[in-house]
């Protein structure tokens, strides 16, 4: 479960504050808002790149405000990717397994089925350089959950990618969540995205965070 | 059905585009030529005079090239500058990380301060070296050795490598940290959710990336050391078989009016400059194709 | 590539450069090869001198083979059999003797000796001067004059003061001639003389011998000095030990066995000082130095440029806290640029001039005769500048004093801040004529020729001086009569040499 409890955030030129909301553990949350009100600064705050000026962030039962990301248990997928460019598909895949220090074994059999699930099992051996921007999305998404956190913090991930495309990532985000049971909070500016995939839905509205009902 | 003819507007768009690549072909290939033809006019100067049979095997290169304090100097100034070199981006890999990624106090004066080296006459350095080692404590005799930092270092080799480095590692730092200012920070960021620690997202995610910024880094700062001559004779001395670099061997050759020998010693800079480079680059390329 | 592996390879690669810079800069020269020194020392100075090559045989494993007599007799032997590494003399007039002969190569003072009236303890015969004795009865011992040193200096200085005859009588009717001046100060000890004439130093080891000192022998203040024989094969070795006996270590052995030694140098295995030359003085000075750096197993670490450059470093330098960066010897393009830090040099000596002539280019085509032809209109000329350099201060001082000054820069259409400068102007026709240094026209001859200039201010005088806070006076002193022998360097490559012996 996420959880935040009056957290206030302070970012640039705006401010977040008496942020309060959950997300069901299990559940595939939704955050909503237009560009430039804050969801990217909210969604920092929950992985712990960006510290809160009041309030907790509470995941999976444990309160986390004062947690570096790496403690946090916390799989992200921020808005461009951000891949690693000296590093192949997979790579991306084993690296958070690597510095866990898991043995090779242990690390190969989670790659082949991380490829699987998200069907990238011939890009294994590709650079990020080249790949388009779905592609892209699977081997951070494979990244972020390659060792098996609770949580999964998307932040716009579907804003590369063309119309034909994103009917398939419909799909494979719901699947995935499913599959690997996390608590997911995704952030964007779409609405039609925010209805087909939320089964929890919240709007940023005038500096708050206000539930919808789906 | 298509017509192969080509419309008038579509000519004179290939023909101003051809234009435009002529006209920026001329004004840069006027400075490549301007070094050619002094690189030129150097080997010609260093010739003349030379009867035919001189000319291969006792021109001033050779004559230069045999001596055994000018083979000294070249071997020196080959370790000095890699060591100078490597020291460089050792220090310049931090400062342009911090300086690209940190928010720290007094951070604008710093980034201010590491211009000097480079702003400052190279001489002015080796004074300023010089004036700081008349200065306690490194006028102190250290315990045990017996000889103070001040006679291990002014006039001996330490004093070639401390004057490159001085002024080499300003333009690596320079270089670091416009690298990093390039490279995205959020690759970091997802690094330290996956678990990592900062020197571990800093280590496996940020240094990889930055791989070509170093290799030029390192090699603006070897490039520089050679060339680095006025500190080296303030503060090195430029005494035959110890503390002679080619640089310093040039303008100690022009000064007693041997100009073939100075030519040839340059020329000899410039064969081993362009090596390096060229071997570092293409070695690095390999490595750094992504 | 990561992090680790990349300072990994980067300290790897650092340790192995640094390994080879310490390959590359190690002095070449080692401690003992097979042959020892063989060593002449007068007998009389034997307590220091044995002490001291103990000492330095324990500390750096180098036999040293000591051989003792009169210098005289020391002397003879040398001629004979052509053979040994040092000599060390009583007093200088013998080491004088043996240079005239083409024996010796460098002179090394070590302490100095005054000649006094020997006496038993408790003078039982109450001698108080010379004149005693002459009283009855009086037996004296005396140190032969062609034999040793003593002995000679007593006969110099008695015969001054006009006492020679009757004491060479004395000495031969009951009295004694030895051969070593131990062997006088024996005599006395024992009681079989009444009186001996030795060195102050020779009666400091016997405690059972008392000194008179006669006012004739105020003046005389003998120098020991070590001569190194020109039929050394091993030089090094011959002046390390050498500069062992004048260091002070060596001064402190003198001291305690009662001599007067000289200021010494400090003791260094591999001394190294610093030599500040003007760049022009560079083709003259260079082969020099490298020779006398082999020979005497020492560094000197010269440091050439202009010397505005290098008189700036020197007030920069604290010279009072003794940095290794202030010279000890320094070697000046032009006198003007001693004068103004004279106060921290000694012992100048000039060693040689260079003439400032106008070069033109090869076959003269402006026809340049003298300076006039210097300011005809369309001429182009260059000089140096005369705050940068020293020809720019010579030349500006000439031409003021010949009244052409304006006249000349009116033409000058470029001013040069070091004397290198100034030829290239000429050979890349840049110019018509320039100012500059005859020896550095020498080293274009082929492109440019000179003109004479017929002015007294025409010159440039390179005086040699030995700083005062120098630790190495006589190294110093030693490479400024090396400088002064080389005649040969210095006019090849273009200079006046000054010091014609």
């Amino acid at each position: 479960m996420i959880e935040l409890v009056n957290v206030c955030a302070r970012s640039g030129h705006f401010s977040l504050c008496d942020v309060s909301f959950q997300v069901r553990t299990g559940h595939y949350g939704v955050l909503m808002g237009r560009t430039g009100c804050g969801k990217t600064t909210l969604l920092e705050t929950v992985a712990g790149l960006k510290p809160v000026t009041s309030g907790q962030i509470i995941l999976s039962g444990r309160d986390v405000t004062h947690f570096g990301p790496a403690q946090r248990g916390i799989g992200y997928v921020p808005q461009d990717g951000a891949l690693f460019s000296t590093m192949s598909v997979r790579e991306h895949l084993s690296f958070a397994l690597k510095i866990r220090r898991e043995s090779s074994e242990t690390i190969q059999k989670r790659v082949i089925k991380l490829a699987k699930m998200l069907d990238i099992e011939s890009l294994l051996d590709r650079r990020p350089l080249g790949l388009s921007g779905g592609e892209r999305q699977r081997v951070a998404l494979g990244r972020a959950l390659s060792f098996r956190p609770r949580i999964l913090l998307l932040d716009e991930p579907l804003s590369a990618v063309d119309e034909d495309t994103r009917e398939e990532m419909y799909e494979l985000l719901r699947r995935v969540q499913a599959e690997t049971r996390t608590t997911a909070l995704h952030v964007t500016h779409n609405s039609a995205e925010a209805q087909r995939l939320g089964q929890s839905l919240f709007v940023i509205r005038d500096g708050k965070v206000i539930k919808e009902e789906s | 059905m298509m017509t192969s003819q080509i419309s008038p507007s579509d000519q004179s768009h290939r023909r101003s585009d051809k234009l435009f690549y002529v006209g920026m072909g001329v004004i840069g290939g006027s400075y490549v030529l301007l070094i050619v033809l002094f690189l030129a006019a150097d080997i010609a100067y260093m010739l003349q005079g030379s009867s035919r049979h001189q000319l291969v095997f006792d021109n001033p290169l050779v004559q230069a090239l045999s001596k055994p304090e000018i083979r000294f100097s070249i071997l020196l100034s080959l370790i000095s500058c890699s060591l100078s070199a490597i020291l460089s981006l050792f220090v310049a890999v931090p400062i342009g990380y911090l300086l690209a990624r940190t928010q720290f106090f007094g951070r604008r004066f710093v980034d201010a301060l590491l211009d000097i080296p480079i702003i400052l006459p190279p001489l002015v350095v080796g004074l300023s070296l010089l004036i700081l080692f008349q200065f306690w404590p490194l006028t102190a005799r250290l315990p045990g050795i017996g000889v103070t930092l001040n006679e291990l270092v002014v006039y001996q080799v330490p004093a070639v490598i401390l004057a490159q480095f001085a002024v080499a590692a300003a333009f690596a730092v320079r270089t670091m940290k416009a690298t990093f200012e390039q490279i995205n920070p959020r690759c970091e960021q997802v690094a330290l959710t996956l678990g990592c620690n900062r020197w571990q997202a800093f280590s496996h995610v940020s240094l990889p990336e930055a791989r070509r910024g170093m290799l030029t880094a390192i090699t603006l700062a070897w490039a520089r050391a050679l060339g680095e001559f006025g500190p080296l004779l303030i503060f090195a001395g430029a005494t035959r078989n110890k503390t002679e670099v080619l640089s310093t061997t040039v303008f100690l050759e022009l000064s007693i009016g041997d100009i073939e020998a100075a030519v040839a010693v340059s020329l000899i800079m410039v064969t081993a400059a362009v090596t390096v480079l060229l071997v570092t680059r293409l070695w690095g390329a390999k490595d750094v194709m992504v | 590539m990561n992090g680790k592996h990349l300072i990994l390879f980067g300290l790897v690669a650092v340790v192995v450069l640094i390994a080879l810079l310490t390959i590359l800069s190690r002095p070449s020269d080692k401690a003992g090869s097979e042959e020892p020194l063989l060593v002449y020392c007068a007998a009389g100075i034997k307590p220091p001198v044995l002490q001291l090559s103990q000492d330095f045989e324990k500390e750096y494993g180098v036999q040293i083979q000591l051989q003792y007599g009169g210098s005289g007799t020391l002397l003879s032997n040398i001629r004979v059999s052509r053979h040994g590494d040092l000599y060390i003399a009583g007093d200088a007039s013998y080491i004088e003797i043996a240079s005239r002969k083409g024996l010796i190569e460098e002179v090394l003072p070590l302490a100095y000796m005054q000649p006094v009236i020997a006496v038993t303890k408790g003078n039982p015969k109450g001698i108080e001067t010379i004149q005693d004795l002459l009283k009855e009865d009086i037996r004296i011992a005396l140190g032969n004059p062609d034999a040793t040193s003593i002995g000679k200096q007593t006969k110099i200085f008695l015969t001054q003061a006009g006492m020679w005859g009757p004491i060479k009588k004395r000495a031969e009717r009951n009295g004694v001639f030895k051969p070593t001046v131990p062997e006088v100060a024996n005599d006395v000890k024992l009681g079989a003389v009444d009186a001996g004439i030795i060195w102050d130093a020779t009666a400091a080891q016997y405690d059972d011998i008392e000194i008179i000192r006669d006012p004739a022998f105020d003046s005389a203040h003998m120098e020991i000095s070590l001569g190194v024989l020109k039929s050394t094969r091993q030089p090094q070795k011959a002046l390390r030990f050498a500069r062992w006996l004048n260091s002070r270590v060596g001064n402190k052995v003198f001291n305690r066995y009662g001599f007067n030694p000289v200021e010494g140098d400090t003791w260094q295995w591999h001394p190294e000082i610093t030599f500040f030359c003007g760049a022009v003085n560079r083709r003259a000075v260079e082969s020099i130095v490298k020779a006398f750096q082999q020979r005497e197993g020492v560094t000197i670490n010269t440091v050439y440029n202009g010397c505005g450059v290098l008189t700036g470093q020197m007030r920069t330098i604290r010279q009072d806290q003794k940095g290794a960066g202030f010279p000890d010897v320094y070697l000046a393009c032009d006198r003007y640029y001693l004068e103004n830090v004279k106060e921290w040099f000694q012992e100048d000596v000039d060693i040689s001039d260079t003439d400032i002539v106008i070069a033109v280019p090869k076959g003269n085509p402006k026809n340049i005769k003298s300076l006039t032809d210097l300011t005809k209109p369309g001429m182009r000329v260059s000089v140096g500048q005369p705050e940068q350099c020293t020809i720019g201060a010579l030349t500006h001082t000439m031409l003021k004093n010949m009244n052409i000054y304006e006249a000349v820069m009116s033409n000058v259409v470029m001013q040069t801040a070091s004397s290198a400068m100034l030829i290239p102007t000429v050979t890349t026709k840049s110019v018509d004529a320039t100012l500059a240094y005859n020896t550095d026209t020498m080293a274009e001859s082929d492109k440019v020729e000179a003109v004479h200039i017929h002015s007294t201010y025409a010159k440039a005088i390179q005086p040699f001086s030995i700083s005062r806070s120098s630790e190495y006076k006589h190294l110093g002193r030693r490479l400024k009569k090396r400088i002064a022998e080389s005649k040969e360097a210095f006019s090849s490559a273009g200079f006046n040499f000054r010091l014609d012996p």
